[in-house]
């Protein structure tokens, strides 16, 4: 698994720098703002850009149609999978703590470092971010890059088909169903206080990332090239 | 220990428009197999289903004795591969290229990358995209070659080449070849390339191997009549094996060039059957008995 983490460091470098950059830039100025984006707000936008830095490598891999190359090499497709999960979580969990970092220790940062830290914070992040990859790595891994075209489309129709559906029925039923979701996770980390909570998220996490790993080593057995 | 180094068995696959049907054949160990057939005869489909880069949907390949799918690592640290298109980062060096691919095999000579790297005058730090498609080529063959592969797996390599490059590197892979022992499959549409490195020689058309037979078996024994339709109808319909008729008569594809001469006399021109000519007549216009 180590060699194949190396190679995609290796040959995937030069971008996988340039696409932290610019996320870093984005988030830089974001937390710049003067009217304030809020520490959540942040914390949201920082684990689900972060997510996308390493699904890159997959992206990339298709745009050249390396995934012959790699698949040719003496290891199996489920090792390819596994190692492309470890370094998406890896550098992912790393670009998130670099994110939160950047928006407490730039000058310019309108937020404050001490709330940017709280656990809570840091959890939200690191949640959205792992959440991101779970859903985009089957399906970048089944269709290369069109797999994050498709992701990306159908949430914009899924939005779009939600408002449109509010806006029609004059519903509140988005709002009801978000503020029940945002109830229970309140009500479950009142009850379990923080360790119990927080280990609760680690584990739906760490069964939302089977979940995936196991679709993802599914198709891509399945994939040719 | 097995003395093939590659078994293929049965293989089937279909895709819009084509099938792959049957296909069977052994390369022992130690020698060169041809895989040759024209553009579209499914070539590049039987490498893809032995790289295990796409499914079969029946039959069985050993490489070496291992299963090409259930024991897939083991058996790929012992190929050696090029396509004819090499799937590489095209804004990556070819240093770190290979310092990507290199761990990937136990048996890594880094020395021995870096005398093929210099007789093959690789710029190991130029992007891949800034080389011409032979020093692409050339740059597979010395990560193919590195690692001590027991069974090398050519795909198209010489297409693209000019005709000075492929012969250099036809004569340089004949001389590892014989130096080291080591086996190799090698399609290609160009026939003369094989003419000079293969022991054995498999044609493929229309997703089907046709024949297969040693280099020696085919440039001795079958041969091409030369003549006029009537002269030739007293060949036997078994020693018929594919024809073609133009403006001055018809020549004739025969597996036994020899009998052939006897049963037909000084009446027509029996010549030595070129792979082109086999690949271009094997099973066109065949009489039936």
């Amino acid at each position: 698994m180590l060699r194949v983490i190396r190679k995609d460091l290796i040959m995937n470098r030069n971008a996988l720098v340039a696409n932290l950059l610019i996320m870093s830039a984005v988030l830089v100025f974001m937390s710049s703002w003067e009217e304030g984006a809020s520490v959540g707000a942040f914390a949201f936008f920082a684990g689900i850009m972060m997510a996308f830095v390493p699904v890159m490598v997959v992206t990339r891999e298709d745009k050249f149609k390396a995934m012959a190359l790699g698949c040719s090499l003496p290891v199996t497709r489920e090792t390819i999978v596994r190692s492309r999960y470890a370094l998406a979580v890896g550098s992912s969990a790393l670009g998130v703590l670099l994110a939160l970092s950047l928006g407490a220790l730039v000058p310019t940062s309108e937020l404050s470092a001490a709330e940017l830290f709280r656990p809570g914070v840091v959890f939200q992040a690191l949640s959205i971010t792992t959440i991101v990859i779970a859903i985009l790595l089957p399906f970048t891994l089944r269709f290369g890059a069109l797999g994050l075209i498709l992701v990306l489309g159908a949430s914009q129709v899924l939005g779009i088909v939600a408002l449109t559906f509010v806006k029609m029925t004059e519903s509140s039923a988005d709002r009801r169903l978000i503020g029940t979701i945002i109830q229970t996770v309140r009500d479950v980390h009142g009850r379990l206080g923080d360790p119990g909570f927080y280990l609760l998220l680690v584990g739906f996490l760490a069964a939302a990332l089977l979940v995936s790993y196991g679709i993802s080593v599914w198709v891509f057995r399945r994939r040719e090239f | 220990m097995t003395e093939h180094a590659l078994q293929v068995h049965g293989l089937r696959k279909s895709f819009e428009g084509f099938q792959l049907r049957d296909v069977s054949f052994k390369l022992p160990k130690g020698h060169v197999m041809g895989l040759v057939g024209p553009n579209g005869a499914g070539k590049t489909t039987v490498v893809k289903l032995i790289m295990n880069l796409i499914t079969p949907e029946a039959g069985e390949i050993k490489i070496l004795g291992l299963d090409h799918r259930k024991q897939e690592a083991e058996a790929k640290a012992q190929i050696g591969f090029v396509y004819d298109v090499m799937p590489f980062y095209a804004d990556v060096s070819l240093l770190n290229t290979k310092k990507a691919i290199a761990p990937f095999y136990e048996k890594w000579n880094e020395a021995l990358f870096s005398d093929l790297a210099a007789t093959f005058e690789l710029p190991l730090k130029k992007a891949v995209k800034k080389l011409s498609q032979g020093m692409r080529t050339k740059f597979a063959l010395a990560l193919a070659l590195s690692h001590e592969a027991e069974l090398l797996i050519l795909d198209e390599p010489t297409t693209g080449l000019d005709p000075v490059f492929r012969r250099e590197l036809l004569h340089g892979l004949s001389g590892l070849l014989q130096d080291e022992g080591k086996s190799v499959l090698f399609s290609t549409h160009i026939t003369s390339d094989l003419e000079r490195i293969a022991d054995y020689v498999a044609f493929i058309r229309d997703g089907s191997i046709r024949l297969t037979e040693t280099r020696e078996e085919l440039r001795e024994v079958w041969g091409i009549i030369r003549g006029d339709e009537s002269e030739i109808s007293a060949l036997a319909p078994e020693l018929w094996r594919g024809a073609r008729r133009h403006s001055h008569g018809i020549d004739v594809l025969t597996s036994d060039a020899d009998v052939a001469r006897r049963a037909l006399g000084d009446s027509v021109v029996v010549e030595r059957a070129s792979f082109e000519d086999i690949v271009v007549l094997l099973d066109k216009e065949v009489r039936h008995a």
